[in-house]
């Protein structure tokens, strides 16, 4: 999959990443990103090129590894390939993104940004054709505040990935990995810790990867503590996706969610193993695993491996696990009712990952998930947006 | 409107009709009734299309379109409604939303413009608070955590927004209660016309008593055996089918 194009893509990449950092130089940027002279850069400089609005009260950036950046709502791109984010602005429809993000990420994402939000933060991981894009980012989330993140993958080449997300006391985190991609390849680590009192609530959806792996280890540190994680994959073709999970439960009261549900068609593979882990300060604890899964084909396979270790008296743990197919009753109660077999089978899907889609954050994100799952050949597109609301 | 010419049925090879014939005109109310395993339920899943039961002799035709060279939705498009004894619950499909796909594509294979989500809207609210439905029913899963009677409402709901031709209510007043029947019983009488049919399928003369049947068959072993008026349910339910037997 990787051959000399792909190499010719990493050295344009690297010449289009310095042909920016010069470009934000002339800006009275600095050039270089590590060392002393990110440490006294001026946030006012930023404040005025990237037209921020309220901006954190700190006079000087303190990361000299990277960069922060303190503000409301707004869309990060991660990516090197100009091209590609032209591309996905066009598609998404946001033609406002700053240009200064994008010579930014092309300059310096390469290694990663750290970041410190509240309120929504939505960021696009875009791999060009034959690229390889490797993104490390760490979110915090501060004490006693509110944060969701929605993660796109999109484009045609392969991603690796990894976040390291800690949900401070009292935090509340909704995080949303989404793959909208032709791609390649996905690769996806994701370390999630939870201190006393935080709540994390991930979602993982897997649309177009060919190959896809996503690893998520919840670490619940403090007393009282959640973390729940569901994930959709619809594997097709020759697709394979693979869901590993597993949450610790470090303190006492704590509480997890591992829920998996996967469409598998044609040739497509669909993998989920998930592990709980009690260990014996975790007295209390409540851990629960389920997975639904659909196999559509003869030739689709699903493996499913729930796993617990529990070294604690004092827990609730549970798991639970089915793989089936279709039911022709209800497929024949909805012909009845004049659909066709594949718009009951398109409806039926719709409901299968229904609960899931109710919980999409914001309307205007919808479009964008439904398009994730009609990358899916079974899916008809019955479309949310217009559902109606009584 | 609905001619059934010496059907022959055979489920897995084994026959569970045998050369029934049965007329209903148009506007005209027809009951079967009759023991456990008569063939009730596999005459009305034959109607409407169901691929399990396979008709080796015989014709139906509806207003003269042949019935059985249909797939199910056709058959739906032809003007055929089944109302289910057990409807079908589909977790995580909200019932509005299941109700507007089926009006849509009711208005796709009349080849029609489908109404906007709010006429829709306004048309399902009509009919259900003519069924006394409760709306918030129509925002949860389809008939999932939904009670017998709610069910069963929602059945007569589906069959008066289509508005077919011919209705097939399979057991319809099974798992009723008084109150819940009388709404079905209405359903049916206000759905009754000119232009409209059915054929319900019952244990029970009760809901007969409120909806008044032209005709009342027998089915038992696969055959009509007996046809008569609403006396005969009557006669039924106080002396058994072991009347008619004998």
């Amino acid at each position: 999959m990787i051959d000399d194009s792909h190499y010719k893509g990493q050295l344009q990449a690297e010449q289009h990443r310095s042909i920016c950092q010069q470009q934000l130089g002339q800006q009275s940027f600095p050039k270089r990103q590590r060392g002393s002279s990110w440490q006294y850069a001026p946030i006012d400089r930023f404040k005025q090129a990237f037209d921020l609005g309220q901006v954190a009260t700190k006079p000087v950036l303190h990361l000299p590894d990277d960069w922060q950046h303190h503000h409301q709502a707004s869309d990060w791109v991660l990516g090197s390939d100009n091209q590609a984010i032209a591309q996905i602005q066009t598609k998404a429809g946001h033609h406002d993104f700053h240009p200064y993000f994008s010579l930014m990420n092309a300059a310096y994402a390469k290694s990663g940004m750290i970041t410190s939000h509240a309120g929504l933060l939505r960021l696009w991981h875009i791999a060009g054709c034959n690229q390889l894009v490797g993104a490390k980012h760490q979110i915090d989330v501060k004490a006693g505040q509110s944060l969701q993140i929605i993660e796109f993958f999109t484009g045609t080449g392969s991603t690796h990935s990894m976040l390291d997300l800690h949900v401070q006391k009292d935090a509340h985190c909704t995080h949303w990995v989404i793959d909208l991609s032709q791609q390649a390849g996905l690769w996806r680590g994701q370390r999630i810790s939870v201190e006393k009192g935080g709540h994390y609530q991930g979602h993982t959806w897997l649309g177009g990867s060919e190959l896809a792996r996503i690893e998520t280890v919840i670490r619940l540190v403090g007393d009282g503590a959640r973390g729940a994680w569901q994930g959709l994959s619809l594997p097709c073709a020759k697709q394979y996706h693979d869901f590993q999970t597993s949450a610790h439960h470090l303190a006492p009261h704590t509480h997890s969610h591992q829920e998996a549900r996967m469409i598998a068609d044609e040739q497509g593979t669909g993998i989920f193993q998930t592990s709980s882990h009690v260990h014996p300060p975790a007295h209390g604890a409540v851990s629960d695993q389920h997975s639904r899964h659909i196999l559509l084909s003869d030739k689709a396979h699903i493996f499913t491996v729930p796993n617990l270790q529990i070294d604690q008296d004092q827990v609730q743990a549970s798991h639970g696990a089915n793989i089936g197919q279709l039911d022709e009753k209800v497929i024949f109660y909805l012909r009845s009712r004049g659909l066709t077999r594949m718009q009951a089978i398109g409806l039926m899907m719709r409901g299968f990952v229904g609960h899931l889609l109710e919980s999409v954050p914001a309307p205007g994100d919808h479009q964008r998930f439904l398009t994730a799952l009609t990358l899916s050949k079974q899916l008809t597109p019955i479309a949310l947006a217009d559902e109606i609301s009584a | 409107m609905l001619a059934i010419q010496q059907i022959t049925v055979q489920v897995e090879g084994k026959t569970i009709i045998d050369q029934l014939s049965l007329n209903i005109p148009k506007g005209q109310v027809h009951v079967i009734m009759g023991p456990n395993g008569s063939g009730k339920s596999s005459l009305s899943k034959l109607l409407a299309g169901h691929d399990a039961y396979t008709c080796t002799a015989g014709s139906i035709q509806l207003d003269q379109q042949d019935l059985l060279s249909l797939s199910v939705e056709q058959r739906t498009a032809a003007g055929l409604f089944l109302g289910f004894q057990y409807p079908m619950a589909i977790e995580g499909v909200s019932t509005y939303l299941f109700l507007r796909e089926m009006l849509k594509r009711q208005a796709e294979n009349q080849g029609k413009k489908p109404p906007s989500p709010t006429e829709m809207m306004q048309q399902i609210h009509q009919v259900a608070d003519s069924l006394q439905l409760d709306r918030s029913l129509l925002k949860r899963s389809m008939n999932v955590g939904f009670s017998g009677g709610e069910k069963k409402r929602l059945e007569m709901l589906q069959m008066l927004l289509l508005s077919p031709k011919l209705t097939v209510l399979d057991e319809i007043d099974s798992g009723l209660d008084i109150d819940a029947l009388n709404v079905v019983a209405k359903g049916i009488a206000a759905f009754k016309g000119p232009d409209h049919s059915v054929l319900l399928i019952t244990h029970y003369p009760r809901l007969l008593e409120l909806v008044k049947p032209d005709r009342v068959h027998v089915l038992k072993d696969g055959q009509l055996i007996k046809s008569g008026d609403i006396s005969l349910a009557r006669t039924l339910e106080k002396d058994g089918y072991q009347f008619i037997a004998s």
